[in-house]
């Protein structure tokens, strides 16, 4: 018995860090994209088809992100030491104002959904309208249709409302694309309220709108951040409709990353770069809005 | 000026018929209990009352006005819900000043009927608790509070006891009847426990499918209930319903003869009702008349008192009896009980209303 006893804290020991061990693993197998596009991003043009494969970048260069953030013209990077360098070169390499577009877009976009979407997501969860079931999948039906076959008759739309081009017409689309998940979403976490609380606040005096605001929105601020994290990095990864509708006017950065592939070769490390750097706004929004996710997943019980 | 009156009310969703031409009349400070099975439509009719739901057919009056047409807001109707409804983000306090800060009352008032209130229910040491730190009896009494801070004409409460454990259940209980008497405040009270509806209630509405079976107060529909289903919903344990003849002076069950009421019936059949609690051990020749015979088929005792489940012939019985007579009962034994003549109600087999004329 003793020794039984003994011997099982190192056996769960043992069990613990193969789980461990397994967990990382598949951790790994996710990440190593990741790092091996940063990788590629760090190399010279000539160490990113190594071969083989090299997994640590030989020689790390800034090169790429020099040339895409800052402008400096790809030409003058090699003479960079020497001084001559041309700031903010204008060409087609410099893709930072393409993330201010990713940025601004994103952001509107996703406080428009939002807006729009909190308002109808509260009358599909409480009122009763004739069609209400139907309702919720003509909502949807918009997401069903491939994008390819929704962009072509937006073009026509937009370039009727003189919308081509425009962050008005970029930020609409995107509010338009999110608008049915964000329905959804949201009605799922009103639905998750009691009516009974809606109707204890009309009892008492409350109309719908200050239910809404007094009672309904404060409860789910989980629910509103989860639907913002959505939006936001919907519309940062959005590409076929920015390429559709709009031309040199708005440009965001997964058009811009497609630039980089041209008939004559491909500028991984520009890409990666690129890509690379408009990783850290999303996770900058991500993580401040997950504060309220977290805060509101623990709200319901005690404290 | 505050009595609800209901005037044909209906309702069914989805064309499945739920009120059924609801005709009720709540008088001014009475406390009314809706008692009924689980999906009778108690709730529908309360929440159609309130303004929740919109009925199909038949008007509400409340005070003498009609409110088809309110607002729920605008009928100054309070209701108490089953799972209490508090505003969960807000604290006791703020959700007892809810209402009227919405009617723009001046902060200092709020304040005083505020205190008020919580000094009757014994919240003031909750003020800032929310709602998910206070048991499910500190719960329910800041949901009675919403209602009564702002002095409504009518409250209304959907079972407010049903999430509560047996002891506070039968406290609260109390404390809504003294509350009431307090404040007779117009009020209908939704239950489907009898022993609320016959402790609480000025008058008790019994309901099924739908409809009114009986309405009177607790005497008249546990004394004389209207028919077989409100004298079987109403008294634990459940009335012996069994079928027999009238034969002259006395009732023929299972080849027993069973004595009859004054004023009953000489002839045809029956459905004889009589409460485990009126029937008495026979103590050899009793003075009352005409002991029956019958076989023990289990006992179950309660504390003060042993329910007995007996045979008859076909039929079983129910009696419950004192502790000490009953203690004597053993499985396969044979004894002899009698009927109070006074308390037997007869129904009619087929409509099931009562007979008796009293
Ligand atoms: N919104 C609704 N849609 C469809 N049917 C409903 C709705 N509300 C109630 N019903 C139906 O109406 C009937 C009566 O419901 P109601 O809630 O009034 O019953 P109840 O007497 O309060 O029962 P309980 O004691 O279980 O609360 C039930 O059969 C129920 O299924
Ligand atoms: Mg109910």
């Amino acid at each position: 018995m003793a020794t039984a006893q003994k011997t099982r804290p190192t056996w769960r020991a043992w069990q613990l860090s193969v789980r461990a061990a397994a967990a990382w693993a598949v951790v790994a197998v996710f990440m190593f994209p990741l790092y091996w596009w940063i990788s590629v991003s760090l190399r010279h043009d000539q160490d990113i088809f190594n071969k083989p494969p090299k997994l640590f970048t030989p020689e790390v260069t800034l090169k790429s992100y020099k040339v895409v953030l800052l402008g400096i013209s790809p030409s003058s990077t090699s003479i960079e030491k020497s001084g001559a360098v041309h700031w903010g070169e204008s060409s087609a390499t410099f893709a930072l104002p393409s993330l201010l577009d990713s940025v601004y877009i994103g952001v509107a976009s996703t406080l428009i959904t939002l807006a729009v979407s909190l308002l109808a997501a509260y009358a599909l969860s409480r009122m009763r309208f004739a069609g209400h079931h139907h309702f919720i999948f003509w909502v949807l039906s918009t997401r069903m249709l491939p994008p390819v076959a929704v962009a072509l008759p937006m073009f026509f739309l937009f370039r009727e409302f003189g919308l081509i081009d425009t962050y008005t017409g970029a930020i609409l689309i995107h509010a338009l694309m999110n608008f049915p998940l964000a329905v959804l979403l949201l009605k799922s976490f009103i639905d998750d309220i009691p009516r009974e609380i809606d109707e204890a606040a009309m009892l008492d005096g409350a109309s719908r709108i200050t239910v809404f605001t007094r009672l309904i929105l404060p409860s789910m601020r989980g629910g509103i951040a989860a639907a913002a994290v959505l939006c936001f990095v919907f519309s940062w990864t959005e590409f076929l409709f920015i390429l559709s509708l709009t031309q040199a006017g708005v440009n965001t950065v997964p058009v811009a990353a497609s630039t980089f592939v041209t008939s004559t070769g491909t500028a991984w490390g520009y890409m990666a770069a690129l890509t690379c750097a408009a990783v850290l706004p999303a996770f900058i929004f991500i993580v401040l809005v997950q504060k309220h996710l977290v805060r509101g997943l623990t709200l319901g019980s005690l404290k | 000026m505050s009595q609800v009156i209901c005037r044909d009310i209906s309702k069914s969703y989805a064309h499945v018929g739920v009120l059924n031409r609801v005709n009720l009349e709540v008088h001014e400070g009475e406390f009314l209990v809706m008692l009924g099975p689980s999906g009778c439509g108690k709730s529908t009719l309360l929440r159609i009352i309130a303004g929740l739901e919109r009925q199909d057919g038949g008007s509400i009056r409340i005070g003498g006005r009609p409110v088809d047409d309110m607002h729920p807001r605008e009928r100054d109707v309070a209701m108490v819900f089953q799972n209490y409804a508090l505003y969960p983000l807000m604290s006791v306090y703020e959700n007892l000043a809810f209402s009227l800060k919405i009617r723009k009352l001046p902060a200092a008032n709020i304040d005083r009927r505020v205190r008020e209130v919580a000094g009757i229910l014994g919240l003031e040491q909750h003020f800032n608790h929310r709602p998910a730190q206070l048991s499910g009896g500190q719960r329910q009494r800041v949901a009675m509070g919403r209602a009564m801070v702002r002095n409504p004409r009518v409250f209304l409460f959907d079972e407010p006891l049903s999430n509560l454990d047996a002891r506070l259940r039968s406290k609260v209980r109390g404390e809504i009847k003294s509350l009431h008497l307090a404040l007779s405040t117009t009020t209908i009270y939704v239950t489907h426990d009898q022993i609320e509806a016959l402790t609480m209630g000025d008058r008790i509405m019994v309901m099924k499918n739908g409809g009114i079976e009986q309405i009177g107060t607790p005497d008249e529909v546990y004394l004389s209930p209207a028919n077989r289903y409100v004298a079987t919903f109403i008294g634990s344990p459940e009335i012996n319903i069994l079928a027999g003849v009238v034969d002259g002076d006395g009732c023929v069950i299972d080849g027993r003869k069973f004595p009859l009421p004054a004023g009953a019936p000489t002839a045809g059949k029956a459905l004889y009702g009589v409460r485990p609690h009126d029937l008495m051990l026979a103590a050899g020749a009793g003075e009352e008349s005409m002991p029956v015979a019958a076989t023990v088929e289990f006992t179950e005792p309660t504390g003060g008192a042993v329910i007995v489940h007996a045979a008859l012939g076909e039929q079983k019985i129910v009696l419950q009896i004192s502790h000490d007579d009953g203690r004597a009962l053993a499985p396969g034994d044979t004894f002899r009980f009698t009927v109070n003549p006074r308390k037997i109600h007869l129904f009619d087999p087929h409509t099931e209303r009562r007979i008796t004329a009293e």
